[in-house]
């Protein structure tokens, strides 16, 4: 905790809880018929993306599949930005084109979330090459999900950013089950990160339920990455508490399984390690989570109050 | 006007575009060291050195993905593949990612990537490395389809297409790589979706692009022996599509043959055949004929192959029967 | 402090509606966020529900069981313990019932909509209740006959050709499909000189005189339906049809006199037009080959002498049809020609009176000048007697000279049905019963 400092470990704090109340508000939206179509939430995954961003300059690119809102929201974008494209509105980080599965922000250097398991893998790969090849001093965090590592862009890009000493982290959000299917169903190696060995780079295997370690972790990961220039593979522990999208009933794992990770909150457990810290109290706990209710429930008025994308959207941008 | 072979065009377009924008690389399989597996990319590597002629492995989506990658960051890479039926290897990278992102990003991120190489039939190579892929690229939006027939068009086109900031698919043909042209010394670009007149008729219109363009040129010799006037219209970009210039043509011609060397059904010349219904009917005086391939994957022998693709003779047929002759 | 509904969630992305299958928790109990509080059965499957919101479970709305639209309130949750909540429950069910009835309301307005500004489809079988009938339309569907009357709309051009053929006025019906021998192009026409096979009015150059006068010496007079309906059916039988004519002197004053004496019989009055409606029945069945219609593939024959007759009416003329007309007494004739005459001048005939008959008579001998005339074909009959005004002429018979009282009789033939001789020989017979006119009514 020392060395994250109260200030940073303040602002990461916010973060996560930002990100599960916001999730909170796109469930009971979605329930609402207010957000349709897809919705993939992060609600118990926070602490991997914002372990992993607080190390970020404005130079460094990220990406990640279609359970993309938390990036967008970590990186930069308002709860207003994202939640107006939650509900398809032109006010939306995208315009209303992409909705829950594509945040994108290019001021911030987010290209985005996609819809294709494993697609997403070698485009970061292709913008740390960028990074590379205008001689910038950054790395690109990949995101994608333990059922995303299998595909073969997944391969095909380890080996490609090994081969041309890419320095792009590849981050395995091993949440256990690739939708319905356990990781051990799916994955002849469910540790991921013995594929580093196989292409020659640095695996890690991190514990996403704990911000601190995921935020130490990540930090020497990319240290690592922008020095030496060499790609990382790192392999995820986490879970998320919701199903695959909420179309999901559940059925694949019981209520123990899910009551035992939720007692390992990410949340609630950097909280309790800031309080020993006496950087927190619960007073001030409970004030942050208010705030951050209330920053949701003014996103969603603002969603709900904006106007539809005009028709013109709908032929705007086929073509830069 | 210097007469180059159409591989050398290429060659000219890649190398005085990577001259221009140092932001422009290539990458593909035996691009480099190898020089181009049809050496269209030959010497580049002495030129600009390592970092901007990159040889990949075998491993089609990923550097595919790799060049988007790059490109939404700035760069503008030039991805070969050594033929193009390759790139089905590659086709969620090119649709779902290359073609939707402008659109998907709300505008944000545009994708200035080319990608080229031989497509469609060369001698023989059998069903697996003949695939003529136009109405599989040009049926979705985002991307832009080009398919030149000459060395002056593929060069053109080219350094219109690494300029241009959305995705190219372009098209060439390995049987058209030897072929001699007239190129200019001096720079020049062709306007994206503007079709040409290879030769100009009166009594029926053939539409062709990349092979076919030469086959019907070798028709229209022959017909106009049987003193019919054939005009010859090649698009030269499949999408944006011309196809007011193929329609002015057959408001003159009343009569339009489209040769392609893809498959009938759903293919190119379907899509013109139902736009030119649509624009000229009351201008028609034969239904449009579509002469393609076969309905069968290209086989190896040598006598059944030629049976299934298009050729001369096919063309004129057509045309004739256009003119109930 | 604040009262929270719970409605009814959306659980997948197609539920519209949902039932309670249990209620895991009860009035009372405090409720944390993620607490599953009950199991709601969606389309797809039952599904545990998860409160999203925290505070005191203070009243179940929706029981157990109980089904509703999602978006329903299902309870009442407040954030205290004993929070008074009945005036937002009050509020909230009665935005959902309010809800209700208003859409229906719209719905309701917008079948009126539909219904008066849509028309309504006819009832089969009632009554047309047009009161401008058309012209003797061919009729509808003959049993086991496709339909009539080929036409100019039946020939193959291809859209260039038939362009081009109107730019250059030719009469398509005119022109032989000659490069393919089935569909007319473009080579057919461009050989053709401009206005090929055009009559003059098809061609348009009759009005050419008129366009540059000052349009007030022009009226217009929009048509009429029958007006608009005459041109079509003249059109479509004059085009394209081959036709022969031909013309006999009939000697009538033999038929005058027996007319006459039967007009002279109390309450009865013959037509002279009564009599030529039974002699061309007779003649008819005599010559069934007469009384057919030329149909693509081939002929069809009509069973029943069925007769039209022309009636000259203010907004026209219609061809309302004596039945049977070869086994029908002059009497009946009479009878029948009365009635559907004043029928037709009260524009009250019904279809069946004026569609479907199998020849046409159009007397023009009440007006005397006229000492002869042609008449356009009926389509799809095959042919139609012109009978003009009756006259006075002299004539030699055995050297002397004497006078008769002569009508002249031209039928026009479809020649594709009647040849030449076939019409000669009808017209033979013809002139026998009217010029022997015991035999029309022996």
């Amino acid at each position: 905790m020392k060395n994250i400092g109260k200030e940073k470990a303040l602002q990461m704090l916010e973060q996560m809880i930002r990100v599960r109340r916001f999730e909170e508000g796109c469930l009971k939206s979605y329930q609402q018929k207010f957000i349709t179509g897809f919705c993939h939430t992060y609600i118990g995954q926070e602490a991997v993306a914002v372990g992993a961003m607080a190390h970020l300059t404005p130079t460094d690119a990220y990406i990640t599949s279609y359970r993309c809102h938390a990036q967008g929201l970590i990186g930069g974008l308002t709860s207003r930005e994202v939640m107006a494209e939650m509900f398809g509105k032109i006010t939306g980080c995208v315009r209303g084109k992409g909705g829950s599965m594509h945040v994108f922000s290019k001021k911030n250097n987010y290209l985005g979330g996609h819809g294709i398991v494993g697609g997403q893998i070698p485009i970061g790969l292709g913008a740390a090459f960028a990074l590379k090849y205008e001689e910038k001093e950054g790395v690109a965090l990949t995101f994608f999900g333990d059922g995303a590592s299998m595909q073969g862009t997944f391969h095909e890009s380890l080996n490609l950013a090994s081969l041309w000493d890419v320095p792009v982290i590849f981050i395995c959000e091993n949440n256990q089950y690739g939708m319905g299917t356990a990781n051990d169903r799916a994955l002849a190696n469910p540790q991921v990160s013995d594929f580093a060995a196989a292409y020659k780079m640095k695996g890690y295997e991190v514990d996403g339920m704990n911000l601190e370690s995921s935020y130490k972790a990540f930090g020497e990961i990319i240290a690592d990455c922008k020095k030496n220039s060499r790609p990382a593979l790192v392999n995820v522990t986490t879970y998320r508490y919701q199903g695959h999208s909420v179309s999901d009933a559940g059925l694949y794992r019981t209520k123990d399984e899910v009551k035992c990770w939720k007692e390992k909150d990410p949340i609630n457990s950097f909280y309790k390690s800031m309080e020993e810290q006496g950087w927190i109290d619960e007073e001030g706990y409970k004030a942050l989570d208010k705030e951050m209710k209330a920053e949701v429930k003014d996103a969603l008025e603002f969603a709900k109050e904006s106007p539809w994308p005009p028709m013109d959207e709908l032929t705007n941008h086929v073509y830069a | 006007m210097p007469i180059t072979e159409f591989r050398q065009a290429l060659n000219q377009a890649l190398e005085e575009e990577m001259i221009r924008d140092e932001k422009v690389y290539i990458m593909g399989e035996e691009v480099a060291e190898y020089n181009g597996a049809y050496k269209v990319t030959k010497g580049l590597l002495d030129k600009f050195g390592e970092k901007r002629v990159r040889d990949t492995p075998i491993t089609e989506a990923g550097f595919t993905g790799l060049g988007i990658g790059s490109a939404m960051m700035g760069l503008r890479p030039v991805v070969e593949y050594m033929s193009w039926n390759f790139s089905l290897v590659a086709i969620d990278q090119i649709i779902s990612n290359a073609a939707k992102m402008y659109y998907m990003t709300g505008g944000q991120f545009s994708v200035p990537i080319v990608m080229r190489g031989a497509s469609g039939a060369a001698a023989q190579v059998s069903c697996q490395h003949s695939h003529n892929l136009e109405s599989f690229y040009a049926h979705i939006p985002g991307l832009i389809v080009m398919a030149p027939s000459t060395p002056y068009d593929a060069k053109g086109l080219l350094k219109a297409a690494i300029r241009n900031d959305n995705p190219v698919i372009f098209l060439e043909n390995e049987m058209l790589y030897g072929d001699m042209g007239e190129v200019p010394e001096e720079e020049y670009l062709i306007e994206i979706g503007k079709g040409d007149i290879k030769r100009e008729g009166t009594d029926v219109t053939i539409c062709a692009h990349l092979r076919q363009v030469g086959f019907a040129l070798e028709a229209a010799e022959i017909l106009a022996k049987e003193g019919i006037s054939a005009e010859v219209v090649d698009p030269r970009t499949i999408k944006p599509l011309d196809i007011d210039l193929i329609a002015d043509s057959v408001r003159k011609t009343k009569r339009l043959v489209v040769a392609e060397e893809g498959h009938k059904f759903c293919g190119f010349g379907s899509e013109v055949s139902a736009l030119i219904h649509e624009m000229c009917f009351d201008d028609l005086d034969h239904p449009v004929i579509r002469v393609s391939q076969g309905e069968n994957p290209l086989p190896y022998a040598k006598n059944i192959e030629a049976a299934s693709l298009p050729d001369v003779q096919d063309i004129v047929a057509a045309a004739k029967k256009s003119l109930y002759k | 402090m604040s009262t929270i509904m719970i409605t009814l969630p959306s659980l997948s992305p197609t539920m519209t509606e949902g039932t309670i299958a249990e209620w895991k928790v009860k009035p009372g109990d405090e409720i944390e966020s993620g607490q599953v509080i009950a199991s709601i059965a969606t389309d797809k499957s039952t599904v545990d529900y998860e409160s999203l919101e925290e505070g005191f479970l203070r009243e179940i709305i929706l029981e157990a069981g109980g089904a509703g639209p999602v978006g329903k309130v299902i309870a009442v949750f407040t954030e205290e313990a004993d929070e008074d909540y009945s005036a937002d429950l009050e509020a909230a069910l009665a935005e959902e019932t309010a809800a209700e009835p208003e859409e229906e309301a719209q719905e309701e307005s917008s079948d009126t909509t539909t219904a008066s500004s849509a028309p309504k489809a006819p009832v089969s079988g009632g009554a047309v209740t047009a009161t401008i009938v058309p012209v003797s339309a061919p009729p509808a569907e003959i049993p086991g006959v496709g339909s009539l009357s080929p036409s100019a709309q039946d020939i193959k051009v291809s859209p260039a050709a038939r362009k081009l053929a109107e730019a250059k006025r030719i009469n398509l019906a005119a022109v032989k499909p000659a490069t393919t021998g089935d569909r007319i192009v473009l080579n057919d026409i461009e050989t053709l000189p401009n206005g090929y096979g055009a009559s003059e009015a098809q061609s348009g150059s009759g009005l050419v005189g008129y366009v540059n006068r000052a349009s007030e010496s022009l009226t217009d007079i929009p048509l009429t339906q029958m007006r608009q309906a005459i041109a079509n059916r003249m059109v479509q039988a004059s085009a394209g049809v081959p036709v022969i004519y031909l013309t006999t002197k009939i000697e009538m004053d033999r038929l005058m006199d027996l007319r006459a004496q039967i007009n002279s019989m109390e309450g009865v009055r013959i037509s002279i037009n009564d009599f030529i409606v039974k002699a061309c029945g007779l003649s008819l069945a005599k010559f069934p080959a007469m009384n057919g219609a030329f149909q693509g593939d081939k002929i069809v024959q009509f069973n029943d002498v069925d007769i039209s007759v022309a009636v000259s009416i203010p907004d026209g003329l219609i061809t309302p049809i004596v039945r049977s007309a070869d086994s029908k007494g002059l009497a009946s004739i009479s009878k029948d020609v009365k009635s559907l005459v004043g029928k037709a001048r009260s524009n009250s005939l019904s279809p069946e009176e004026y569609q479907g008959g199998s020849f046409t008579i159009s007397n023009l001998g009440m007006f005397g000048a006229v000492d002869s005339f042609t008449a356009i074909l009926n389509p799809p009959q095959s042919a139609i007697l012109a009978v003009a005004g009756t006259q006075e002429e002299l004539k030699l018979v055995n050297g002397e000279v004497k006078s008769a009282k002569v009508c002249k009789m031209t039928i026009t033939c479809d020649h594709r049905v009647i040849d030449g001789a076939l019409a000669a020989e009808f017209m033979n017979a013809l002139k026998d019963y009217l010029e022997t006119p015991a035999k029309l009514i022996v």
